[in-house]
């Protein structure tokens, strides 16, 4: 089975710039959403939490937030599956919704900081580029096996 | 531009020029609207009256009301007001008795004349806080939880502190209280240790200048339902919401026709009443947010069969995702 | 006020709502995609690809990103338990973040020579014939520079045969691992291996400054990250190479030297432990007797070096049944107390 992310390059360059809200819980609905008035519209810059911190609400839950961006070397996209087959060998497709190189992130009750999950998370790209783009050379390898034998020889 | 719209306009200019010109003071009943919605009902706003001279040279007596605590929609307003002692007449002459007892109009009446009338501006004072449907279910959905009581000393106490601050001389305290009054009694002493305080249940009903607070939040708490602008893009027919109160066939109606499936209801309600939750109920979509800290159960210390490799019924090793990950919410991809 | 104990409305579940189809947008996906899988040609040359490769830490196979020119990353979800997003004008309940994590994808390879070419050189396509995710992942995907860093290269004529070889296999993921330990170390990413202290990170960002984690600490947890490509045989077998100290070990140490510590400071120590395994009459003096003996969590953080215990991140998610046991371990003995030396 393989998915394909059915667009191009030219595609990409035209594809829309989206407009994203990182919200702090779990919805169980998809679909249309009134986010202009019903959100957007309550949201404001509040300094007393520090600069660039924004307040709102959701149901009533107080929101703290941060417009953030996409981590560096990423491009965020929105990707859609207009039906997703039954049978899970079924060849499928991945089209473009749009684009997006920031968005803004939101806590419940929380100020935004490197101590949130989402941050810390960006830490793996760290750790997957030291495992992927550091080659191991021969003559290290060869010295590495070399320093093994002789410790075991030492502990024997 | 035909004749017409030019008559339109220059109506709405005039509104505008009006409304810019009361909208930072309080002069009568009816800059009090304009007041109100000149600011975002999504905030909390206090308004503080001039202080007459007279309470910055005698000893004043302060009472302090609520309004609008029990309701579903709407902002709670908390209103103080004080005159000298040796004033409390013109208290009586304004009518301020059992607030209780008064209608909506013989309030708005002493409201306009406590603002209009010589004889109550040259001694006796007010200030009101506005506080946000928004604000309060936001204090109450803290993940740390703050009450409501806890919401309206903190504003009873601002409102104290704000006639202090403008040099009121007060020297007797009278607050009208709901709750048991010797918990809120002990609290406004440590923080005003110099005043006599007295917090009395139906206190309004008491002493004149509680019943002069209860009328100043309670005609704020009516204007500001008025005047509610809907950022939603509501438009409610004159405003009627009803009284707020959970079994008003009117407020119920307005719960169950403004309900939208993400955002629930327009800021106007409280949703951290449960009638706006129950409503909420099987109408919008399921919302589930990280439980109160309260709530949460306490952490055990890690877990003994952390460190066993857990076998499927099938017998094979069910690994555990490496804890660099896991603690981050990280993993592979197996379902997309 | 509600007296739920959780904070959501948890409606049942409208038979007729069920039946309604769901929109498109159910469908749709949030992805942090690498700039460098990005550089497409125009239209009909290829396409970025989602693929399933066998994915030796999952014993299963997972999801990892193709590009046409050969480049392969593995796909990670990000999923903390209560997310979703808002896009423009919709909302989307799947609240997780895809992201592509770039691979050395010679890490995947390991499993299957291992498997195939102990015993006897084999060319690649021959590797796995009737598997041909695997055959395409072999020949497509790994360079041939990583295959000579786990294998013996033969070749004969125009075919290249490969032989699993263990000793350098393993002092090339040795040489990995002190990789990422390095960047761990860089970073100051906690390591440490005591569990409570490990989830600092979620409290605050001060306590990552006290961060004590220990070279160990740091290579424990690399190999951990390099084995997660790995069998688990594997596994195990770079722990030993690299002599990292079971971490159950490390613990029973820790919290040993922590008694010895205390018992040197008041003599009473020693002689208290003993009480201790006498006195059973009350459970509840026990424990208390326990936890002034460190040898118990306690949550009102007594001795060093265990802290006050925050609250892990993971517990958002706690599932009813995992309240209930985290509810049972409390005052019970700690996993150490059982490694104590008598």
């Amino acid at each position: 089975m393989s998915i394909t992310l059915d667009f191009d390059a030219k595609q990409l360059a035209k594809s829309k710039q989206l407009s994203l809200h990182y919200l702090p819980a779990k919805i169980q609905g998809d679909g249309e959403a009134n986010v202009e008035k019903c959100f957007n519209n309550y949201t404001r810059e509040n300094p007393d939490y520090g600069s660039g911190i924004l307040t709102n609400s959701l149901r009533g839950y107080p929101l703290l937030g941060q417009q953030a961006n996409v981590p560096s070397g990423y491009k965020g996209l929105v990707l859609q599956e207009t039906e997703k087959p039954l049978i899970d060998t079924a060849e499928r497709q991945l089209r473009l919704t749009g684009q997006f190189d920031e968005f803004i992130y939101w806590n419940y009750d929380k100020v935004p900081s490197n101590a949130d999950g989402y941050r810390q998370a960006l830490l793996m790209t760290d750790v997957a580029e030291a495992l992927m783009y550091q080659p191991i050379k021969q003559e290290d390898l060869d010295a590495e096996i070399q320093r093994h034998k002789e410790s075991k020889k030492e502990n024997s | 531009m035909s004749e017409e719209e030019l008559e339109v306009k220059i109506e709405k200019d005039e509104e505008k020029h009006q409304t810019e010109e009361n909208v930072n003071k309080i002069t009568s009943l009816k800059s009090l609207g304009p007041f109100i919605s000149a600011r975002e009902n999504s905030k909390n706003t206090i308004y503080v009256s001039d202080v007459p001279d007279i309470c910055k040279e005698q000893p004043c007596m302060l009472g302090v009301d609520e309004a609008g605590r029990g309701p579903v929609l709407g902002p709670m307003v908390y209103g103080i007001s004080y005159c000298p002692l040796e004033s409390k007449q013109a208290l009586i002459d304004l009518g301020c008795a059992d607030s209780k007892q008064l209608t909506e109009e013989k309030r708005d009446i002493i409201f306009n004349e406590l603002n209009t009338l010589d004889y109550a501006t040259e001694c006796i004072g007010w200030a009101v806080e506005i506080i946000s449907p928004n604000v309060i279910s936001s204090s109450m959905y803290r993940r740390s939880k703050c009450s409501l009581n806890e919401v309206s000393m903190d504003s009873a106490m601002g409102l104290i502190q704000q006639a202090i601050d403008a040099g009121v001389q007060i020297a007797e305290v009278y607050v009208d209280t709901v709750g048991p009054p010797e918990k809120y009694q002990e609290k406004l002493l440590r923080r005003f240790p110099n005043f006599k305080i007295t917090v009395a249940k139906k206190a309004d009903s008491t002493y004149p200048i509680v019943s002069a607070a209860s009328i100043c939040a309670k005609v704020t708490r009516d204007h500001a339902l008025k005047v509610w602008k809907f950022p939603e893009g509501l438009v409610i027919k004159d405003n009627a919401f009803g009284s707020g109160y959970p079994g008003d066939p009117v407020t119920k109606r307005f719960l169950v026709e403004n309900i939208d499936l993400v955002f629930g209801f327009p800021r106007l309600v409280r949703f951290s009443w449960s009638t706006a939750e129950n409503a909420l109920v099987d109408k919008a979509y399921e919302m589930e947010f990280d439980e109160p800290d309260s709530e949460k159960p306490k952490y055990a210390g890690a877990k003994l069969t952390k460190f066993f490799n857990k076998t499927t019924k099938s017998g094979e090793i069910k690994r555990e995702e490496c804890r660099f990950l896991s603690q981050r919410h990280l993993g592979s991809v197996t379902d997309f | 006020m509600s007296k739920k104990s959780t904070r959501s409305s948890q409606p049942k579940p409208d038979p007729e709502a069920a039946a309604k189809p769901t929109t498109v947008s159910a469908l749709k996906k949030i992805l942090f995609v690498s700039k460098s899988l990005l550089e497409l040609e125009d239209a009909s040359s290829g396409r970025l690809c989602l693929e399933r490769f066998h994915h030796p830490g999952k014993g299963q196979s997972a999801l990892f990103i193709t590009h046409p020119n050969g480049q392969i990353m593995e796909l990670l979800e990000y999923a903390e338990p209560r997310r979703s997003w808002l896009i423009n004008n919709e909302v989307c309940s799947n609240g997780k973040i895809y992201m592509t994590m770039p691979l050395d994808p010679t890490l995947l390879a390991v499993h299957h020579l291992r498997k195939h070419c102990d015993q006897k050189a084999i060319s690649l396509d021959s590797i796995a014939v009737e598997d041909s995710s695997t055959t395409r992942l072999l020949t497509k995907f790994v360079p041939s520079q990583g295959l000579k860093c786990i294998a013996d290269v033969k070749v004969s004529g125009d075919l290249t045969f490969y032989k699993y070889n263990a000793e350098r296999t393993m002092a090339w993921l040795a040489l990995k691992t002190r990789q990422v330990q390095a960047v761990l170390k860089a970073k100051q990413i906690h390591c440490g291996q005591n569990a409570a202290q490990s989830q600092n990170f979620v409290r605050s960002e001060k306590l990552q400054v006290e961060n004590n984690s220990s070279d160990v600490d740091y290579l424990r947890m690399a190999c951990d990250i390099v084995g997660r490509y790995l069998d688990i045989d594997l596994h195990e077998m770079l722990t030993h190479y690299l002599d990292i100290p079971k971490e159950i070990q490390a613990l029973a140490e820790e919290k040993n030297a922590a008694q010895k510590r205390k018992s040197q400071q008041g003599q009473a120590g020693g002689a208290q432990s003993k009480k201790i395994k006498l006195n059973a009459e009350s459970e509840q003096d026990q424990n208390t007797e326990l936890k002034k003996s460190g040898l118990i969590d306690s949550d009102s953080g007594g001795s060093p070096p265990t802290p006050v215990a925050p609250t892990p991140l993971k517990e958002h998610s706690m599932t009813a049944k995992e309240k209930a046991l985290a509810k049972g371990a409390r005052g019970s003995k700690s996993i150490t107390s059982f490694f104590k030396v008598k």
